[in-house]
This record gives structure tokens, sequence and C-alpha cells, in this order.
């Protein structure tokens, strides 16, 4: 869990897709979601994860990348077990082709995270809020955002304070049953519940202290601009996206059970 | 008039019996820097809230009294409003820096003010050189030091262009370096720029070299108003448990021997040099 976290936290780093318009990166997730979407056969969707990683490679992000990707697979594996599982349940667990099928679903759900994770480790939080700001979601909404990221570390960190102080009072985590378990942790998220409010409070004050709300035509000092290269990343986007649609219903995809097959003899 | 005119306020805050204010008074002048202590919970905290308006506006209570700012009725004008002449800097750096670089919280109040762009960045770059974070501007806060923190806390401050600085123990989360970090920098600001100083702190050895008058409070009054060599040499603070500096104290330890010195120190270096005046002329 907390490595998928990891792998949504944004590095600065200097690459090409760090620099690419927030917007820009924001319709590249969209558009796989969709690509991702409309097909349901193996090759494809393989093609499309795979497609990713130079993109990966691009941002200098490779092993950010991975690891979100790792940390996916439990669920992945859930993917997996839940529909082999019922399949079998109404009898049609018959051939091969079927478990490809099913595993084509998975690979469906690492083309989500894949290209999820491309957008949010190239972009800034501030930039994805400037972005949204930009498109004309109320700041209020784009701040609540951002401060839920700016905070979560903090968050995280105070929970293991709390989770440090209860141990040294004898409080043991990691004793009895789930229900024992998960009884045992209300002592630690009081205290934890109660600290977020408190900071909510001090953060409000902060806040009004600084103008908050003082004008309805809120300024920003920072402007997002498309330049070329913008462009030019939504072209290609764009172009991918009208090619998947057309792949979709003029194409037909083989299976690739039968070329593995072939390839290793059996 | 002063910048700061606090007449006769009392506040109860909703849901509480006990007054946190009762009857206070108090007149600050322009440019002066004026240092705020007393025991916890005597009121501190919320007669800083009454500067900038957060008191009655934000805190909701009962409130009798007046306070002007910059000749404003506290309670005819919006806290937005307020905070153009007062800047409140908190104890606690990391609630008050909302976004992930120095500078988009700088950015942040006159943002909220919809002022034109270039005016945004005249005064973003103006209060990130006058604190000494420009270099770091671009640093996500959470990487930053305590003292670096504050110090942005104040940039952000300062870029609403206040008159007045009021500083709620800015110095309480941090090491003694950032300490005196930020108490140079008030400082700074106050003799440079002229800007108003009231500083809530429990470190007078610090502070006390700074300040034109120390004022006390307990239990909701003002106790004990007056320069610093008069209020740190009375009785009545000692009683409140004011810190009251080392260097004073050792004034006061020569005088009861028989060592009188011809004038109060607050800092170690005065304090060297009268010592070393009376030596000689002996």
């Amino acid at each position: 869990m907390s490595s998928l976290l990891e792998g949504l936290a944004f590095q600065k780093r200097d690459s090409l897709l760090h620099k690419l318009d927030p917007r820009v990166k924001l319709f590249y997730a969209l558009a796989v979601m969709v690509m991702a979407g409309v097909h349901n056969k193996m090759l494809p969707l393989l093609v499309m994860l795979l497609a990713q990683a130079p993109l990966a490679a691009l941002g200098k992000i490779v092993r950010l990348w991975a690891r979100t990707l790792k940390a996916s697979l439990p669920l992945v594996l859930l993917i997996i077990g839940t529909n082999l599982f019922f399949t079998w349940l109404r009898g049609s667990l018959t051939d091969l082709y079927i478990v490809e099928d099913i595993l084509a679903l998975a690979v469906r759900f690492l083309v989500f995270v894949a290209s999820f994770s491309i957008f949010t480790l190239t972009t800034s939080p501030d930039d994805l809020s400037l972005a949204l700001e930009q498109m004309g979601v109320p700041y209020s909404f784009c701040f609540m955002f951002r401060a839920a990221l700016r905070f979560t570390p903090v968050m995280v960190r105070e929970a293991r304070t709390t989770m440090d102080a209860q141990r040294a009072r004898g409080l043991e985590l990691d004793k009895g049953g789930p229900i024992a378990r998960a009884r045992r942790y209300i002592p630690i998220l009081i205290p934890l519940i109660v600290n977020a409010i408190t900071r909510a409070w001090s953060m409000a004050e902060a806040m009004e202290s600084r103008a908050w709300g003082a004008s309805r035509k809120r300024t920003s000092l920072y402007v997002l601009r498309l330049r070329g290269r913008d462009y030019l990343a939504f072209s290609a986007v764009l172009f991918s996206l009208i090619m998947a649609f057309y792949a979709k219903f003029y194409l037909k995809f083989p299976y690739i059970i039968p070329i593995i097959r072939s390839a290793l003899g059996i | 008039m002063g910048i700061i005119e606090v007449e006769d306020v009392s506040f109860t805050y909703s849901g509480s019996k006990r007054p946190a204010l009762d009857h206070v008074d108090l007149s600050i002048k322009k440019s002066e820097f004026v240092i705020l202590t007393g025991p916890s919970g005597c009121g501190k905290t919320t007669l800083c809230r009454c500067l900038n308006g957060l008191v009655p506006h934000f805190y909701s209570g009962d409130f009798r009294g007046r306070v002007l700012v910059a000749g404003l009725d506290t309670r005819e004008h919006e806290i937005w409003e307020l905070s153009q002449h007062v800047g409140l800097v908190f104890q606690n750096p990391e609630n008050q820096l909302f976004c992930l670089t120095v500078e988009a919280d700088v950015a942040f109040g006159p943002e909220n003010l919809g002022l034109p762009r270039e005016e945004i960045r005249r005064r973003v770059e103006w209060a990130l050189k006058v604190t000494g974070m420009w270099e770091l501007r671009h640093r996500p806060p959470h990487e930053l030091s305590g003292g670096q923190q504050q110090r942005a806390a104040i940039a952000a401050v300062l870029a609403m262009k206040p008159e007045v600085l009021v500083l709620d123990e800015p110095t309480s989360f941090l090491d003694p370096a950032g300490a005196a970090e930020i108490l140079s920098l008030v400082a700074e600001l106050n003799k440079r720029l002229g800007i108003t100083v009231l500083l809530v702190e429990h470190r007078l050895d610090m502070t006390s070299p700074y300040a034109d008058r120390v004022v006390v409070m307990a239990k909701g009054r003002i106790a004990l108003d007056g320069p610093p060599e008069e209020v740190l040499t009375s009785r009545e603070a000692r009683e409140l448990g004011v810190g009251i500096p080392k260097v004073i104290r050792l004034y006061e330890l020569l005088a009861e021997r028989g060592l009188r010195l011809p004038e109060v120190p607050l800092s170690p270096g005065q304090m060297a040099s009268l010592i070393s005046e009376v030596v000689r002329c002996r």
C-alpha cells in the first residue's frame, strides 16, 4: 500500500514529460483509459502496456513507474482470481482462449495504472491544480486537492508518531484476530482525527489571515501556456486514440496463445 | 493616535465562561517593537487574533470595546481588508504553508486579493528577497528547516504589504539557531523597513535587546507595560513567572553585592561593556 502511494507521489525531475503542459498529460491519461476501455483482447492491450515503457523512460521515472505497477499486482491477482472463479462456477472455463481473455482484463487494469502513474509521476500537484483551475474548476476545489496532497506526508508522519506513542504505553497492534486487531487501532485513530481537526482550524486561521475569499476574481501568478511541444504531444495522443478506434472496428486481433504455442513447438 | 489602538476590549469565546480578554487597553505607535509575554493561557493569542479581525469575525463570542487598526474598526471591516494592514504569523510554520513551493505560498495572499499579475510578481520577489528566501523559492516547504519554513511564512505575510507584523510565538517550534534566525530577521524588518512589530515570545534573553517596550499579560489583563529595563526588573514580572533574561538576573545579583551598574543591561555584550567601565573607574 505504501509503495502504491509512493508511486503516486510526484518528484521533481528534469525531463520532457515533466515540462509538458499538465492538460496534455491529463488528456493522455484519459485517452489511454478510453483506448483500453474499448479493447478487450490481449494483443492490443499488451501493446498499449508495453508502448508506455518508452514514455516512462522519456520521463526518467522507469523505476518509480515499475514500482507502482508492482504494487498493483495484488489487485491484478484479485481480478484474475475472481474472474477465473466465476467463469469456472458458470462452467464456461472450457479452454485456454477464455483464460487469455481473463488475463487481458488484468492487463487492461495495468494499462490504467500505467498511464495514470505516468501522469501523476511527472505532474506536480501545483501544476495539476493550476490546470484544473484554468479548465474552469472552482478554486476552492483545486485548493482542497492541493492541500490534501501537501498534508498527506504530514499525516503519515503523525500516524507513525501516534503508533509509537501508543506502543510505548503497551498497546500491541499485531496481536489477535482481525476484529481484535481492528479494535486496537481505535486509540490510534482518535488522536489522529483530533489532531487533523486542530490542524484544519489553524490552517483555516492562516488562510483567513491571508485574504482567503477576498475577491471573486482571484488572480493566479502562474499561467499555463500551450507550446509547440504540447500541440505535438496532443496530436500524437489524438492520433493514437483515432487509431485505437479504427483498430477496434476494422481489425481483428488473433489470440496470442497459438502464437506462443507454435513458437515453443508444443 | 497609534497604528493599533485597543480600547477597553473584553472577549469571551462562545462556549466558555471565563473571559479570555478582560478590559484590555493597548496602544502601539508606528515602527515600535513591542514584546508581549505572560504565562500560557493569559490571553496573548486572543489579543493577536483581535488585531486582524479573526476575533470577532472567525472566532465568535461576546466582544466588547473597540480595536482600531490603521484607523479601521475591526468590527466593521473584514479580515481580508485588515490583513493588508496587520500580518499575523503563527506558531507552527507547517500549518501556514499550503502550497508545494515557497514561491506559490508567498503568492497565495496577493492572488486571493485579485491583484494584477505584475503586481503579484513584484510583491513576491520583494518579500522573498527581504526574508532571504529568494534562493529557496522553488523548494517545497517540507524540505526546509524549521527556521526557513518560518521565514517563508513571514514572507507570505509580508507579500500582503502590512504596516504591522504580529508574530504569535514564532520560535516555539524552532531550535535555538532557527529561533535566532527568525528574531534577527524580525528585528531587521523593524529597523530597516520601519514595520511595526508585536512579538509574542517567552525567550526574552534573545528578544529584549530589540524591544522598545515589553507588555506582560496575566489572566486576560495587561499587568505591566513599559520599557524592557523597567518591566523586567520589576518584582511583579518575577512573580508572574516572566522569563527574566539572565543578564538582568546577573545585574540584580551584582547590585545585591554592592556592584551597581549605571544602566540595566539587556544583552551580554552590553553587560560586558558596563562591567568593564565600572571596573576601570575603580
